[in-house]
């Protein structure tokens, strides 16, 4: 199960960046790290790295335009964005740029294992035409289903929906629920996904959750 | 002088030389002729001026020579033979030694003016003569015609005035009661005056006001003549309200009188009821929020330690599992670990969750409103520091759905920050702008494309501005901490506003000074019309 794949681990906390690449070791990758977009850049070389993980803050940018730049110049790397909890909007964005994936923190090693399965088994650069099935899936859908689906790729949590489309959370919770069974989605990046794929852009000004 | 001298003259008349404008050289009669009072001496029989002072002749305007040929029927054009005869009969007949009448003297000019004539007849001289003693009522009726027209004015002003205006005697009795002291009071001034003031008073107020008066007679210390006071006043029917008073003291020939202003405050109370009351509300809502921000750091910061323990536990497991022996109780107790750190990162989820959103109480209200009550109390103190400020609040802006305390939370923030950036400047400005824009938000999928409608806050100031270099940290947490105590940073009021989808930012004018704008989209329910 080893390979001598190098993956690059950008995340300005020590503990953070020391941790992950502990896992992704002894999960058999090798890995270089850095701690600031500034020394990423000085480090980075094209070709030498099968796989990204950026935290989407740092000091001196944020993962978004590190993932915008990546995207320009080394439109083959998958890029993985890791977020605290308040940032999925941002990441979320991210992923519009064409970040293969997200991972809130605290994450668990099955969870990062499955996001770099997917991030290899990518093909890259990333496709930007649209998948007609997957398009299908989502007419699938019924419109008050189709609103809070668009609301949760924005990156908006329950309650906020629950404000913007004059529901209950309760109600939201249900047809979130509803969305992800029908769309066979695991997860909310996974919708993200999917929802790219499909076709939807979702521009909208998410709420911040700063 | 003596009389003998005035008989002098008279004896000197009666040779028939007439005295008019005749030099008078003795005292009473230089004092005679020079009074302003018309005096003169008639021949009873022929009615001819025998003599007329320079007060006659200065009032008349005729000369000394003219009068000579005039009789006092000739000045009085009301006056006929007829009137004369009968004005004078009980002079002539010896009944009356006296009599006064007024009627008008005509000028040589033909013009007309009111006197008072005081008519004596001297029938043991020789000729008899009249003596009439004439008062020219002009200046008499302008002054009383002031008076009067004074005392109305007084009246007026003490009717019309919005003060309830009482007046007191020093036993305490009321003497006036003005129109507006019955309104206000409801009694009317029939049914207090001859009473005591205290009855105006409720209790304890009522039974103390004795003693203050007393006091006051006696050592002459003013408590409240002068001073002003706020107190509290009872109405006919028992109710009571606040009021503010101002006792003035009249203070004459011995006779203690007081004057009382009443002017019934209750809308001025209720107004800095509700302004405090406004203030603990943002005091506290700013705390909470502060609370908030607090907690989102706190658990931002939090989330990484706990990810980090989350990662190494997997690390061990890993190690763990890799091993020859592995020792399951190694196992079970790092996969514990594992489980708390995501345990913890649930419970920091759930915590930001809840603090955020717990206290948002979001209602459609009316913007410039909403704007209005928070200037209010932003803006205290701006005017004794020469701030001048100018409202410009669109009419007919739709309602937007927002959380009040909130939003005025920022109001606040945003006029405080403009006052405080005024400190050492000349020209002390602030502008507080709401308009309404309508900015096209387009869902693409939607089928129907939703225009979002957003209303717009301004505050403009003619302070320095923001430093470039600045204006990009603006709203990061902690960057400027100005704890005036009446408030919240920046970048809580950026979280505030990006929660209710608005955006908050800043630029520097043309011509110097900030502006500081924040949006606020009008409401979702907007898409469902």
């Amino acid at each position: 199960m080893s390979d001598e794949r190098l993956i690059y681990v950008l995340d300005d906390d020590a503990a953070v960046r020391d941790s992950v690449c502990a896992l992704l070791n002894v999960s058999g990758f090798k890995t270089e790290d850095f701690d600031s977009a500034a020394a990423f850049r000085e480090g980075f070389q094209r070709g030498a790295a099968a796989c990204a993980l950026l935290d989407v803050r740092l000091p001196d940018a944020n993962g978004l335009d590190i993932s915008r730049d990546l995207r320009r110049d080394a439109p083959e790397l998958p890029v993985i964005i890791m977020t605290g909890h308040a940032d999925i909007p941002m990441a979320v964005e991210a992923m519009r740029e064409g970040a293969c994936d997200f991972l809130e923190k605290p994450f668990d090693d099955v969870r990062l294992a499955s996001s770099l399965e997917r991030a290899f088994s990518r093909s890259a650069p990333t496709d930007s035409s649209v998948d007609p099935d997957l398009r299908e899936k989502f007419e699938r859908l019924t419109p008050r289903e189709t609103d809070v689906m668009q609301e949760l790729i924005i990156g908006n949590q329950n309650k906020i929906i629950a404000f913007n489309l004059g529901l209950s959370p309760r109600t939201i919770e249900i047809h979130r629920g509803r969305v992800m069974k029908k769309l066979e989605a695991t997860s909310l990046s996974h919708l993200v996904r999917m929802a790219i794929k499909a076709g939807f852009d979702g521009t909208a000004q998410p709420e911040h959750d700063q | 002088m003596n009389v003998s001298m005035a008989q002098n003259d008279d004896s000197n008349s009666h040779s028939g030389k007439a005295d008019l404008g005749r030099d008078a050289s003795t005292g009473l009669a230089r004092i005679i002729e020079h009074s302003l009072n018309e005096i003169y001496v008639i021949d009873a029989e022929t009615l001819r001026f025998i003599s007329a002072n320079r007060g006659a002749r200065v009032n008349t305007r005729y000369q000394a020579s003219e009068l000579e040929e005039l009789s006092p029927i000739d000045l009085k054009p009301h006056v006929s033979q007829a009137v004369w005869d009968r004005l004078t009969r009980p002079l002539r007949d010896g009944r009356r030694k006296r009599t006064q009448f007024n009627t008008s003297h005509r000028r040589k000019d033909g013009s007309l003016y009111d006197v008072s004539v005081q008519l004596e007849y001297m029938a043991e001289e020789a000729p008899a003569v009249f003596v009439a003693f004439i008062e020219d009522l002009t200046t008499r009726h302008r002054v009383e015609a002031e008076q009067r027209q004074s005392e109305a004015l007084l009246e007026t002003v003490i009717d019309t005035a919005p003060d309830a205006i009482i007046t007191v005697d020093a036993d305490g009795l009321i003497m006036s009661f003005s129109a507006a002291a019955e309104k206000m009071l409801q009694y009317r001034a029939g049914e207090v005056i001859g009473k005591n003031v205290k009855i105006l008073m409720p209790p304890p107020y009522r039974d103390e006001h004795d003693g203050y008066m007393e006091h006051y007679l006696r050592t002459g210390e003013k408590r409240i003549i002068g001073i002003g006071r706020r107190v509290t006043a009872m109405r006919k029917d028992g109710t009571e309200f606040p009021m503010e008073l101002a006792v003035g003291e009249v203070n004459q020939a011995g006779t203690h009188l007081f004057t009382g202003f009443i002017r019934d405050i209750s809308n001025r109370v209720r107004i800095e009821e509700r302004a405090s009351v406004l203030q603990r509300d943002l005091n506290h809502a700013a705390r909470l929020t502060a609370m908030g921000e607090m907690a989102s750091a706190l658990a931002h910061e939090v989330n990484q330690p706990l990810a980090a323990i989350s990662n190494y536990a997997q690390v061990v497991k890993k190690l763990l599992s890799k091993a020859e022996t592995p020792d399951p109780r190694q196992l079970e107790f790092n996969t514990k670990i594992a489980d708390q750190a995501q345990r913890a990162g649930d419970i920091i989820r759930r915590l930001r969750q809840f603090v955020r959103r717990a206290e948002t109480d979001r209602n459609r209200q009316d913007l410039n409103d909403v704007v209005r009550e928070a200037a209010q109390l932003a803006l205290i103190g701006a005017t004794s520091k020469g701030i001048s400020v100018s409202f410009h609040l669109e009419d007919g802006l739709p309602k937007v759905l927002l959380d009040r305390i909130q939003i005025q939370q920022v109001v606040v923030n945003l006029i405080r920050n403009a006052m405080d950036s005024l400190q050492e400047i000349n020209q002390r400005e602030i502008e507080i702008e709401t308009h309404a824009l309508d900015s096209p938000r387009k869902i693409s999928v939607r089928s129907d494309v939703s225009s979002g409608h957003e209303v717009q806050v301004s505050v403009h100031d003619t302070g320095p501005g923001i430093d470039e270099d600045v204006l990009g940290r603006l709203f990061e947490p902690f960057v400027t901490t100005k704890e005036t105590g009446m408030g919240i940073g920046l970048s809580v009021s950026k979280s505030i506003i990006e929660a209710h989808g608005g955006s908050l930012w800043a630029e520097n004018h043309p011509d110097g000074g900030a502006a500081f704008h924040f949006t606020v989209p009008v409401g979702a329910d907007q898409e469902r019309q």
